[in-house]
């Protein structure tokens, strides 16, 4: 096996590996309609489409695009952090 | 531009480690252990990342291992470990 | 239980009652029996209480009141006051003092929703998962 497929195999794994864990996180948001779960859920998803960009195309040649995939998935976990920490404004009582 | 990209992804990715992790400190919920390892990895590969584009651009491989299989490697254990703790410690 | 529909899976009922109340059930409260024997001795907080008062008061069993007697004082909330087996309400810390007043409080008005918060750990994992990324250690556990 040469490293180019040996690389093929592990992004493969990747890709179904975001994919589980997106489906995870989107049962929880489910179970607890806490938004967290549901933007953590379409970011592994977006790291996941991003990996699997990698591995169909050849890297040199698309690099710009495919990186604003994994930026566009941390992004969206800065997102939730943030969304997690403003003040409750609709809510009654302190907090 | 894209130093910069790779380097908010590093910085986002410990960032989550670290809060996780003091989250665990916290609650000792199992779950939060295996997702904060999984992020240090992430932090590891866009680390990885970094230095192939950046630092290290004209090089393809370190010890004889390709930068990608490094990447891919390094990721691929980040998201087993959080698989490992979604699925066994996810109740 | 009607979900306040603001993406962070709280209730009603259990937003009413304040942060460091909810706070406290979470770390410190682990049955309605434990409360109670709190609250009796919060009560009459000059008195000094014997085992077989709390036995005769809340009509538990000896070795189960003595259990939670040992352990409040163990949490820092009773005190062990001179003569074996007898205690008496002590926080160790305003905190605590503070705590333990508004859960009286909320125990008298919302008995239900309070006992709901003891043994409710809906999702433990995933609470703490979403509180991690909560910066400030306010003591909101929602």
């Amino acid at each position: 096996m040469t490293q180019a497929e040996l690389n093929q195999f592990l992004l493969g794994a990747i890709v179904l590996g975001c994919g589980v864990a997106g489906l995870f996180f989107l049962r929880f948001w489910r179970r607890t309609r806490d938004r967290l779960f549901l933007i953590f859920g379409i970011a592994f998803w977006t790291l996941g489409v991003n990996w699997l960009a990698l591995s169909l195309t050849r890297q040199d040649e698309v690099r710009t695009w495919l990186y604003e995939l994994r930026l566009a998935a941390f992004v969206l976990i800065l997102v939730g952090v943030i969304d997690k920490n403003r003040p409750r404004d609709r809510t009654s009582g302190r907090g | 531009m894209a130093e910069a990209v790779y380097a908010l992804c590093a910085i986002t990715s410990l960032a989550c480690a670290a809060m996780l992790l003091r989250g665990y400190r916290r609650s000792r919920a199992r779950l939060l252990l295996w997702s904060s390892l999984c992020f240090m990895f992430l932090f590891l590969n866009n680390v990885l990342l970094f230095v192939d584009k950046v630092v290290l651009p004209d090089r393809d491989d370190v010890l004889g291992v390709t930068f990608a299989v490094w990447r891919s490697a390094v990721a691929l254990i980040g998201i087993g470990l959080l698989l490992i703790g979604l699925v066994w410690d996810g109740e | 239980m009607s979900i306040i529909p603001d993406g962070t899976g709280r209730t009603l009922a259990q937003e009413e009652i304040p942060p460091n109340v909810r706070a406290f059930l979470n770390d410190h409260v682990e049955s309605v029996v434990q409360l109670e024997v709190l609250l009796l001795l919060y009560a009459e907080p000059g008195r000094t209480f014997a085992t077989s008062d709390v036995v005769s008061a809340l009509r538990i069993e000896p070795g189960w009141a003595e259990a939670q007697l040992s352990n409040l004082v163990a949490r820092g909330m009773l005190a062990a006051a001179g003569a074996v087996g007898s205690y008496r309400y002590a926080p160790r810390t305003a905190e605590i003092e503070a705590a333990v007043a508004g859960l009286a409080r909320a125990y008298a008005d919302r008995r239900v929703t309070v006992i709901g918060l003891i043994y409710a750990k809906p999702a433990e994992p995933l609470r703490s998962f979403a509180d991690a990324f909560r910066i400030r250690r306010d003591k909101d556990h929602g």
